[in-house]
């Protein structure tokens, strides 16, 4: 079967430091694939990539069979949705429009059926629907990220490190809902620098090192290799 | 101090307040101001003279004209002087170049069509003045005040409750990650020029009439930038407060000190606004940016 996303023999460089190289990765419909690595190790550069901020200096990226659009608007036009590292939420624009940018290729019924849709699955943002988005804890502003990405009605949801700086238990409600989106149907590339965690929940994996790929396998897979274990999982 | 004099500044509060607004709107976008803003209103005020009021039109057309060149004219600097800078995310001091260079280019042209002269637009109404009781307004006041709230209360309206003006914002804070959301900046960019050229072309039909029509009009464009920095810059809603109050201020201060005085004297204000308050009446500009 074709992957949905298929990258080949990607390269990327800013100026004169080459970011990738020679990246090659597959997310094949409904799986959760993750993509780990060090900071600095290229993740973040791989997924502007694909969304398309980022030009590529060589390689190439299909999305369904076809190659992937030019512009990052047409990109999100053709299902790659993509909830950016930081979160990144509109600080000085409230949650109800937030969620409604993300929703901006919508609009109409659709538009409110998927706000309602999000506030149902998050309570917390449908309460404070009228303040600014900068007034939430760093946890609530990862899930107003992922609900507004959500808006987009994506096909493949691409997740830059949605555990970065969120205390454990608030990390384990965010894979909580990466396990919920993907039972929706939604395919999800997740990068991370929480080995442990992204293993726990990827059907393949990754592993990103200066700008290459290393290493890939299942999640259960890498999770019981010795290499991995050294460098990622702290033993 | 008169009603009088209030409702005098009133009226020139409102027409600061379209320059500021449409200065406030580029700032967002650019994150740097638009110099070449008051050149595209003079540029603008005397092609619907020209095209319009000259041919004895009337007020609405002349206005339509002005704001239709001012779209044109911003969509032409977008692209010739500030999209590859934007794109490239170059420095600040290229905007400062780009900016400067095509308000001058803008004045410039102006100049040669029609000299250093000076030219009055028709009087658009029968009776220049209306009394209330003790108080004499003029008409032309009224109008500017009436017609600038009304496109104010509509841009309002826009940035607020539509797609188009939630894009905006979005864009306003961070371009990238609107382009993730689907929005093409470009466009958005575009359209933020569009509106802050509208607001140009109208305000440059306003100080025509309200003073007179040359070639340097345009740096009346100082008194919106006055105006938003009083406000706090960026913020749409400042930007109004901000130019109402300037106008209330200068008349007050005209009336009291004369010309020569009242003119150092707001320059004054202004910076004193820069020293104790330098994010302005709205404060964070980050809360408020649209």
């Amino acid at each position: 079967m074709e992957p949905l996303l298929k990258i080949t023999d990607l390269s990327v460089s800013y100026g004169h430091v080459e970011a990738l190289r020679g990246v090659s990765a597959e997310v094949r419909e409904g799986q959760i694939v993750s993509i780990i690595g060090a900071n600095g190790a290229g993740k973040t550069t791989l997924l502007r990539t694909v969304s398309g901020l980022v030009s590529a200096r060589a390689g190439s990226i299909a999305f369904q069979g076809r190659p992937l659009p030019k512009k990052p608007d047409k990109i999100v036009g053709a299902g790659i949705v993509h909830v950016p590292e930081g979160r990144k939420c509109f600080s000085g624009l409230t949650i109800r429009d937030n969620l409604l940018v993300g929703g901006y290729l919508f609009r109409g019924k659709k538009l409110e059926e998927d706000l309602a849709e999000q506030y149902q699955r998050f309570p917390i943002l449908e309460q404070r629907k009228d303040q600014f988005a900068g007034t939430l804890s760093g946890g609530e502003q990862q899930m107003l990220a992922v609900a507004r990405g959500l808006m987009s009605r994506p096909k493949i949801l691409l997740l830059d490190e949605p555990s970065m700086g969120l205390a454990p238990i608030i990390v384990n409600q965010i894979y909580d809902l990466i396990r919920e989106i993907h039972d929706l149907g939604i395919t999800v590339l997740l990068v991370e620098q929480n080995a442990a965690m992204a293993l726990g929940v990827s059907d393949y994996a990754y592993v990103l090192e200066n700008g290459r790929i290393s290493l890939s396998g299942s999640g259960e897979e890498l999770l019981g290799s010795d290499e991995i274990r050294k460098a990622y999982l702290g033993g | 101090m008169s009603l009088q004099i209030i409702l005098n500044g009133i009226a020139t509060g409102s027409v600061y307040a379209l320059i500021a607004t449409g200065f406030a709107l580029i700032f967002n976008v650019l994150k740097f101001s638009n110099f070449s803003h008051g050149a595209t209103m003079t540029a603008c005020a005397f092609i619907s003279y020209f095209l319009v009021a000259d041919k004895g039109l009337g007020l609405f057309p002349t206005l339509l004209a002005a704001g239709a060149a001012g779209a044109v004219v911003a969509l032409f600097g977008e692209f010739v002087g500030f999209r590859r800078i934007l794109k490239n995310h170059s420095s600040a001091t290229y905007f400062f170049v780009s900016s400067i260079t095509l308000g001058t280019l803008y004045e410039g042209l102006v100049t040669i069509r029609v000299g250093s002269n000076f030219f009055n637009f028709p009087s658009f109404f029968n009776n220049p003045t209306i009394g209330i009781g003790s108080l004499v307004i003029s008409t032309t006041d009224v109008m500017m005040f009436v017609i600038s709230v009304a496109v104010l209360l509509v841009l309002a309206f826009v940035i607020q409750n539509t797609r188009l003006g939630r894009a905006l914002r979005a864009v306003s804070f961070d371009r990238d990650t609107a382009q993730l959301m689907g929005i093409n900046s470009t466009r958005m960019i575009q359209s933020a020029f569009v509106i802050s050229g509208v607001l140009a072309g109208i305000a440059g039909v306003f100080l025509g009439i309200k003073y007179t029509l040359y070639p340097s009009l345009g740096s009346l464009v100082v008194k919106g930038f006055i105006a938003s920095v009083i406000g706090g810059l960026g913020s749409l809603p400042g930007a109004i407060a901000g130019a109402f109050l300037l106008g209330i201020l200068e008349t007050i201060l005209l009336s009291l000190l004369g010309s020569g005085y009242s003119t150092i004297a707001t320059f004054a204000i202004m910076l004193l606004f820069l020293l104790v308050r330098p994010q302005g009446i709205a404060g964070s500009n980050v809360q408020e940016k649209a």
